[in-house]
């Protein structure tokens, strides 16, 4: 099992002059599987590439178990983020065949597991000759898992490993997961837009919306309170008066409305009202949607669990 | 040193390649001086392989950093590694065409190994001059994307016609043996020289590898 933390203190990470991470504060503990989600453009490749030094950062700093990962061979022999192909760059490392890329990576990760790569491969039915450009966007992301999940890396960073897969490759993906989680207690933190059948293996979600992490909390306990509530909107309005209350959707008379219930808080009883279970993409869309305005009472804003867009002044 | 060690494993097996590579070369070009030329000159040929092989080495450097940074950083390579084993391949690379040409002049040549050595710093040079440029032209790739592609092309475009310029204008005069003269005079410099390309290009490399994102 692993035993080291990567944590990120005040991540600023500009492109030109352009902000994209707007001061990150993050703690990735070891043996989690953490989801990482929030629409495209939100920073998530960005937030990877630098938690894991492929990309410098502007201001701030990243660590793994106390040493800093810029640069550092004994920090980076703990990570592993396999990023996404694309299937559009036919050069780089894109013109290469499969076999030499499996290879490189094999001898640059230090706890690569040769057997599991062939194996995946095998069972991946992927084709080793063929150069990595050539493949489908499917293939491409098989060839991302092999490597994140070969490496072997206590720290591992998969960025949308099931684009384009087909639900059968997707199935085997995530019980491969689930089997090399459960074998060694690695810890995964996965990004996907797929969040519906993702959900139930991530531990702890982490939302990120417009550079800034929004929420991140165990994802049972975050499910547990987020309800959706419909009914008159004068209804709505009244029991829900003084809860963090997310996208409001307006048909005639009726609302719908998201709410995260803190610590000690309920729905206020007398009212006609319908509620149900949120799902981690509703919840997301009820977070990052473009209507996904909110009010918070003052009580609860800037609490730990609620990051209600944090550091304004930045 | 574990993170060095790595990239030295990893790019022995490419030097390996591509020193491959610069022997295909070598052989195809010393088929076409052969049917170019009205009998084959053995000692003037090294010259003119040796520079197809500098333009080489200088598209290989430069294309060598666009391809590596996406390649091996992703792989947790630090950047200082994959600086310090290009070097190494470059000069893996290098050192055994230098070899293979000792050989070819000790067997084949009248001037033999004596003939070679005087040349050898002046080879040597040119080697390093084209690494450096490379790297120069590495490093402006990494900065300026896909911009740094058309002064490659360009760049590619000017060598290329520089070359064969002055090939067909001297061939009647045998350009040959006046690079080899000329070579020959001259080692101390071109070695200085080259050096010099080396240590700028390289350094400027460094300072750019050493800020550099993956970008794919």
């Amino acid at each position: 099992m692993s035993t080291g933390k990567l944590i990120c203190n005040d991540l600023v990470k500009k492109y030109g002059k352009k902000e994209i991470l707007h001061g990150i504060d993050l703690e990735l503990e070891p043996d989690r599987i953490y989801g990482l989600i929030g629409r495209n453009g939100a920073g998530k490749t960005t937030l990877l590439s630098t938690l894991t030094a492929q990309s410098p950062v502007t201001s701030g700093t990243v660590t793994y178990n106390g040493l800093p990962v810029w640069e550092n061979q004994d920090a980076l022999d703990h990570i592993c983020f396999s990023r996404e192909l694309n299937p559009l760059i036919g050069w780089g490392a894109n013109s290469l065949k499969v076999k030499d890329y499996l290879k490189a990576a094999s001898i640059f990760f230090p706890h690569w597991d040769k057997q599991l790569a062939e194996r995946l491969v095998q069972d991946f039915e992927l084709e080793t000759k063929k150069k990595i450009c050539k493949l489908s966007k499917g293939m491409m992301s098989m060839v991302t898992i092999i490597i994140a999940l070969a490496s072997k890396a206590d720290m591992t960073f998969l960025d949308e490993p099931v684009a384009g897969l087909d639900v059968i490759a997707r199935d085997a993906f995530y019980r491969e997961l689930l089997s090399e989680y459960t074998e060694t207690g690695r810890t995964f933190l996965i990004s996907t837009h797929i969040i519906e059948e993702a959900e139930d293996l991530f531990e702890e979600t982490i939302f990120l919306n417009d550079g800034r992490i929004l929420l991140k909390e165990s994802t049972q306990a975050l499910l547990e309170r987020a309800i959706h509530i419909s009914g008159k909107a004068e209804d709505v309005d009244a029991a829900t008066t003084g809860l963090a209350v997310y996208h409001p959707e307006k048909l005639g008379r009726s609302k719908a409305v998201t709410v995260l219930l803190q610590e000690g808080q309920c729905i206020a009883d007398g009212y006609d009202l319908s509620s149900q279970p949120v799902n981690l993409q509703n919840l997301m869309v009820a977070l990052c949607g473009p209507d996904s305005q909110h009010s918070v009472p003052d009580s609860q804003q800037n609490t730990p669990d609620v990051k209600t867009g944090g550091r304004k002044g930045r | 040193m574990k993170g060095l060690s790595r990239s030295l494993r990893y790019f022995t097996l490419l030097a390996g390649e591509y020193i491959a590579l610069s022997l295909v070369i070598a052989t195809a070009g010393f088929l076409l001086y052969l049917l170019r030329s009205n009998g084959a000159n053995p000692e003037a040929f090294p010259i003119m392989i040796l520079f197809v092989l500098y333009l080489f080495l200088i598209i290989f450097s430069m294309g060598h950093y666009m391809i590596m940074t996406s390649l091996v950083i992703p792989f947790n390579c630090t950047r200082k590694s994959l600086f310090w084993g290009t070097q190494y391949m470059m000069l893996l690379i290098a050192g055994t065409i230098c070899i293979l040409l000792g050989t070819y002049f000790g067997l084949v040549t009248d001037v033999g190994l004596h003939g070679f050595f005087r040349l050898l710093p002046a080879i040597a040079g040119m080697f390093a001059a084209s690494i450096g440029l490379g790297a120069l032209l590495g490093g402006i790739i990494l900065k300026f994307g896909r911009a740094a592609v058309i002064v490659m092309t360009v760049f590619s475009g000017i060598l290329g016609g520089i070359f064969g310029f002055c090939c067909s204008a001297f061939s009647d005069a045998g350009i040959d043996t006046v690079f080899m003269t000329f070579f020959s005079e001259n080692a101390r410099w071109i070695l200085l020289t080259g050096l010099a390309v080396l240590l700028s290009g390289g350094s400027i490399n460094y300072i750019v590898l050493g800020k550099s994102a993956v970008t794919r």
